[in-house]
């Protein structure tokens, strides 16, 4: 492929799968359907998510500044400085990040929060048919999400999800979702160093087996992210403004054309059929006395223990 | 692509790196094993990379009946593209009722994509695994929420049932060589171009506690950084290894590879001693594998109690004090009076 | 001072302020009978005492030259709760509750309610059940005692709208030199003029004339309260531990607002932020807090996160900016919120400022994220000064902590900026500008930089005092600006405030050194027996 620029823009559009999940200790399990109670009450945006739509921003950035300065492909990160949201639009690439995400209905404020900071669209996928989807169900919602975006903006170069959810934590959607979509993806990455799109294809960083790799993976991939790669960027006074006039994309099954065998509950591969509260809960032996006691107590018991 | 029917067997992928098996494999043969001899059922092991043929005879003496050994230069990197599509021939051809994973790295990457292909299901970091005596169904327990909850799970129709383990959540086997079996070897070469490694950087410190056979934790409840040297030093005195909650690193008193938690590493020690830990579900998530956790905390209704075999209401600091005055005096048999930084994880 | 007094209790003879001293004896008295006890015991038989908290002071309150250290740790205890004529909760606690632990514990809405009254208990079911209440005063040094922060009337960022301490305390007890207890409350005791008199528990009564000087119109925690008609209960608070031990203190709660944001804008240059701050204050009403960071600041915080893991997490400061103005708002909606989000929008952009260079944090995660930006910018100039300590231990860090009213702000600034580049002085400077109240923090690089330091230090009070400024707005005075005292109400009005003392400590062997050198407190000892 040459470099050469042609007079049609390239188009390098992203899409960042986020999750809503609950603050803190929160979470409770349905005693019934065994699945999440998912309210709106004290919700964040999933934490490795965060990682995922700053590393998405500053890719669109990089990108904006490399084709203002007429370099391509984009230089390889320097300084952290986020360029403002504004300029994604410049000679030579159009450049879009689309933050994609299933859950109820209220999620809708999390997404128009995530265009403040700078993301260009949000799309929910919410219907009461996707409920109690496992991770195979939810992989197949979010690729017809994927889908649409795809149809709409002409191509998806690049998918981020973070490494995973701090209240599923499987970390299974990254990888089930490249391959219901057939891409390549790279997990646990710490960097991404280069994205060139004329030539389709993105150098990263990620954790492996023997300390860290450094890959070469061709576009459309999708990758996930690493904890504290970066800091999610806040929100402007400007981004706020706009994400108050924009809205968000609100898609239900019907929306999606989506077989519902293959939602929800009744799409999913597994099932939960019981919860109960882990055994050393009341198995805890209280150990009294003056501190001095406490300590031989407890070197009896370690000596029992180890000896 | 998928089938019902059920087949008696249970199928181990054994990780390898530069032709060592991960130890994670033996620890699910062992497992399976069990399993496979409560029912009557067969164990498979499949290894790829650029391997020799003992690495068979090892996953044979660890419990497999039979091996494939898929072996390729080309392969010598565990990578998921190639991996999946061998591993989704030999599936789909063999029909097994039951995959385990290692949950490493790469194992959380490699199996879910298989999964997706496959469309069954998988339950990630199972901390048991047994078989339902009426349904045959494999039950999968997992912690949820941080391990404040565990779940069991089926996948009642989809196969193969596919489930990860931790490392170091089951026991490693004592390796039998009088156990017989088959090992095939498949020369399979494989063209994916689509990811490919341009640079691999070996971990510098080499430093990780995951592996410890005992720890000492320590949590913002030590007051004052000075007060790690007390943790050091009962550390060493149990022959441990020390590792803290996520607010010290972030404090920058100690180095990330000690943080033990959802965000840090996860740890099965044969002891734990908690000190001045308040138990959040972030840090608990990594040490549900913990066998005996003796736990201080001056807060009775410390969270960090409910994970603990011991409690101990009172000032950790002072606790510590006294311990290593108790251990010094009355050392328990077999304490072995080294300095911790010999142990390597 | 036996040497194995230093070596054991080495750390109850320094505050924040790096100043060492030296004793001879310490107790942790546990009830206010034990401080009574200490109290008559030393100061008795002229032993000086030194009272001490959380010793996290900038002014060397609480170490001791010398005599005895009584340590208020050990009255800790939540004692109970009423409620206010107004219906404000209030919450009565003894002196050495960490600020951290209440908040944590009003969030929380439970308190340690063990042996209270019925009434108290009745009014915590009350609490327990109305909206979330938060303690306004916020000092940065958060793990501060309640009793500290009451003795030298400590502010923070949010005084800019809830004010400083003085105001929440609705009544206190205070031990007194002799073991009597005087007990105050709101309300109920005023001076006649300048004439006060308070009675004590054991019917004793004390006189005292309160100093002639007038309160200037800013912030302000220089020396004793003084004003006609004026509330005992203000004399106390602020006196830097000089009239008593504090055993009891009844503060007020206010409910927290509903919605709480913080925004940060970016500008390229200082007069710029001024003129912001300055056009912003009438337009918004809702702002707690004002706070300001300079170029420098903003260098070393950049630094920082460059170069330290533990900073890692700070977010990235755009490339451009100057400097820094942060605003949080208490607003009842979202609403009410975004309503003066716009409006500062429409303020920064006609001062020359952009929208697009402002951070908002709307939810927890972020604004945590402004209060460790906040944070860090002391916490690494700190760091800068550690590391150039280890080439000349002697080094420490200068920070001005002057005020001045309304309308003199630019003037004060560029006599900071110009008298620091005449000297040579590398400086990092942030503060409550809202209050017009900036800390500019000298960075020494040897001696000869502290000493110049110190001198222009002595030239700003004279300046600021006579804009009629104060001279400590939230620091104190303890034993460190007792000079800058002097310059703001000079020798006749630190001998009026001696007096006052006197009154209150015959024995004069009580926090010896806050406030008064000690030959002027052997003076008016001398002056009264006479």
């Amino acid at each position: 492929m040459s470099m050469t620029r042609t007079a049609e823009k390239k188009m390098f559009n992203m899409v960042v799968c986020v999750k809503q999940v609950p603050a803190g200790a929160q979470a409770k399990l349905d005693p019934v359907t065994k699945t999440l109670i998912r309210s709106a009450g004290s919700s964040i945006l999933n934490p490795y998510d965060a990682f995922a739509v700053e590393a998405a921003l500053q890719i669109r950035d990089r990108l904006a500044a490399a084709a203002e300065t007429s370099e391509a492909p984009a230089a390889p990160q320097a300084a952290e400085a986020p360029a403002p949201a504004q300029t994604a639009e410049a000679p030579g690439i159009s450049c879009s990040v689309t933050a994609l995400s299933m859950g109820v209905p209220s999620v809708e404020k999390m997404l128009k929060d995530l265009i403040a900071r700078g993301v260009d669209e949000g799309i929910l996928l919410t219907d009461r048919a996707f409920a109690g989807a496992d991770t195979i169900a939810t992989s197949r919602s979010l690729s017809l999400g994927v889908r649409q975006i795809e149809y709409r903006r002409g191509s998806v170069s690049l998918i981020i999800c973070g490494h995973m959810a701090v209240d599923g934590d499987t970390a299974q959607i990254g990888p089930e979702l490249a391959e219901t979509l057939k891409l390549p993806h790279v997990s646990n990455v710490l960097k991404i160093v280069e994205v060139d799109p004329e030539n389709s294809f993105a150098v990263v960083e990620c954790i492996a087996a023997e300390g860290k790799q450094t890959l070469r993976v061709q576009l459309p991939a999708l990758i996930t992210v690493s904890k504290d790669i970066n800091v999610l960027r806040l929100p402007s006074i400007s981004g706020i403004r706009r994400a108050e006039h924009q809205d968000v994309r609100v898609l239900g099954a019907a929306e999606l054309n989506a077989d519902p065998a293959i939602l929800g509950k009744r799409g999913s591969a597994t099932q939960v059929v019981r919860t109960f509260t882990p055994d050393f809960e009341a198995k805890a032996e209280r150990v009294t006395g003056t501190p001095k006691e406490v300590a031989v107590k407890i070197r009896d018991i370690i000596g029992r223990l180890i000896g | 692509m998928n089938y019902i029917q059920k087949n008696s067997e249970i199928w181990v992928y054994a990780e390898q790196h530069a032709g060592i098996i991960h130890p994670v494999a033996f620890e699910l043969l062992g497992t399976a094993r069990k399993l496979a001899d409560d029912r009557g059922l067969r164990v498979t092991a499949a290894v790829l990379g650029d391997l020799r043929a003992s690495c068979g005879e090892d996953l044979l003496a660890a419990g497999a009946d039979r091996v494939f050994l898929v072996t390729h230069e080309t392969l010598k990197l565990p990578m998921e593209l190639p991996y999946e599509e061998i591993l989704y021939r030999l599936v789909s051809r063999e029909q097994p009722d039951i995959l385990l994973f290692g949950a490493t790295p790469f194992g959380r990457s490699l199996a879910p994509r298989l999964a997706a292909r496959l469309g069954t299901g998988l339950t990630a970091d199972c901390t048991s695994l047994s078989i339902d005596p009426e349904s045959g169904l494999l039950k999968q327990v997992r912690p949820a929420f941080g391990g404040s909850l565990m779940a069991e799970i089926v996948c009642p129709v989809m196969r193969p049932q596919m489930a990860t383990v931790r490392p170091g959540i089951f026991p490693r086997p004592v390796p039998d060589r009088t156990r017989g079996g088959s090992i095939e070897r498949i020369w399979q070469p494989v063209d994916e171009q689509r990811v490919t490694v341009l640079r691999t950087e070996a971990r510098r410190s080499g430093r990780s506690i995951a592996g410890a056979k005992r720890l000492v934790i320590a949590g913002r409840g030590i007051g004052l950084k000075k007060n790690l040297a007390l943790v050091e030093e009962l550390a060493g005195l149990l022959d441990a290894d020390w590792g803290c909650t996520r607010p010290l690193v972030e404090n920058g008193w100690c180095d990330s590879f000690r943080q033990v938690g959802q965000t840090g590493c996860s740890v099965s020690p044969e002891l734990l001693v908690s000190v001045g830990v308040s138990g959040a579900v972030q840090h608990t998530a990594g040490i549900t594998g913990a066998k005996q956790v003796i736990a201080v905390n001056k807060d009775p209704s410390a969270q960090i109690f409910a994970s603990a075999n011991y409690a101990v209401e009172g000032d950790c600091v002072q606790f510590m004090k006294n311990l290593i005055s108790e251990l010094r005096a009355n050392p328990p048999m077999r304490t072995i009076w080294g300095s911790s930084e010999e142990y390597n994880g | 001072m036996k040497d194995n007094f230093r070596d054991t209790y080495r750390q109850y003879l320094k505050d924040e302020s790096r100043t060492e001293g030296y004793a001879d004896s310490i107790s942790f008295p546990k009830s206010e009978t034990e401080v009574s006890e200490d109290l008559k015991n030393y100061c008795g038989r002229g032993i000086p005492v030194t009272v001490q908290g959380a010793r996290t002071g900038l002014t060397g309150g609480c170490v001791p030259f010398g005599g005895h250290i009584l340590n208020t740790s050990g009255l800790d205890r939540f004692l109970g709760m009423e409620l206010d004529d107004d219906g404000s909760f209030l919450i009565r606690v003894q002196p050495a509750v960490p600020l951290s632990r209440l908040r944590t514990l009003l969030t929380e809405k439970s308190l340690p309610a063990e042996g209270w009254s019925q009434e108290s208990l009745a009014v915590y079911e009350q609490f327990r059940t109305a909206p979330e209440q938060f303690f306004p005063p916020d000092p940065t040094e958060s793990s501060a005692f309640l009793g500290g922060i009451a003795a030298c009337n400590a502010s923070g960022s949010r005084s800019y709208l809830y004010g400083p301490m003085r105001p929440y305390v609705r009544a206190l007890r205070l031990a007194l030199t002799d073991g009597d207890i005087l007990s105050l409350r709101r309300g109920e005791c005023f001076a006649d003029g300048r004439k006060l008199s308070v009675r004590t528990e054991s019917g004793r009564t004390i006189e005292a004339e309160l100093p002639s000087y007038h309160m200037p119109s800013c912030k302000n925690a220089s020396g004793y309260y003084a004003a006609d008609n004026m509330d005992a209960v203000d004399l106390i608070v602020g006196s830097d531990g000089t009239l008593g031990v504090l055993t009891e203190l009844t503060l007020k709660l206010v409910p927290k607002p509903k919605v709480i944001w913080g925004v940060s804008v970016f500008f390229k240059d200082e007069p710029m932020a001024i003129r912001f701050t300055e056009a912003l204050r009438p337009q918004v009403r809702n702002a707690a807090a004002i706070e300001y960071f300079d170029g420098n600041a903003l260098g070393i915080l950049r630094n920082q996160k460059a170069n330290n893991a533990a900073f890692s997490s700070l977010p990235v400061i755009p490339d451009g900016a100057g400097c820094c103005i942060y605003t949080e708002l208490h607003c009842g909606s979202e609403e009410e919120a975004s309503g003066t989000l716009y409006r500062i929008g429409e303020v920064l952009t006609g001062c020359g400022g952009s929208e697009d260079e402002t951070w908002v944090a709307r939810d927890e995660k972020d604004r945590n994220l402004l209060i460790f930006f906040r944070h860090a910018v002391p916490e690494s100039a700190n760091m800068l000064i550690d590391v150039r300590r280890q080439s000349d231990p002697s080094i420490t860090k200068l920070g001005s902590d002057m005020s001045v009213p309304d309308g003199k702000l630019s003037e004060i600034v560029r006599m900071y900026r110009e008298t620091t580049a005449e000297a040579g002085l590398e400086t990092a400077t942030w503060g409550h500008i809202g209050s017009n109240h900036l800390h500019v923090n000298i960075l020494p690089a040897d001696q000869e930089d502290y000493k110049k330091g110190k001198a222009l230090f002595a030239r700003w009070a004279e300046t600021v005092t006579s804009l009629g400024g104060a001279v400590s707005a939230e620091h104190g005075v303890g034993k460190i600006k007792r000079g800058f005292l002097e310059t703001m109400y000079g020798k006749e009005g630190l001998r009026e405030m001696a007096a006052v003392k006197a009154a209150f400590d015959p024995s004069l062997m009580l926090a010896r050194g806050n406030l008064f050198p000690e030959e002027l407190l052997d003076e008016t000892g001398k002056g009264a027996r006479a």
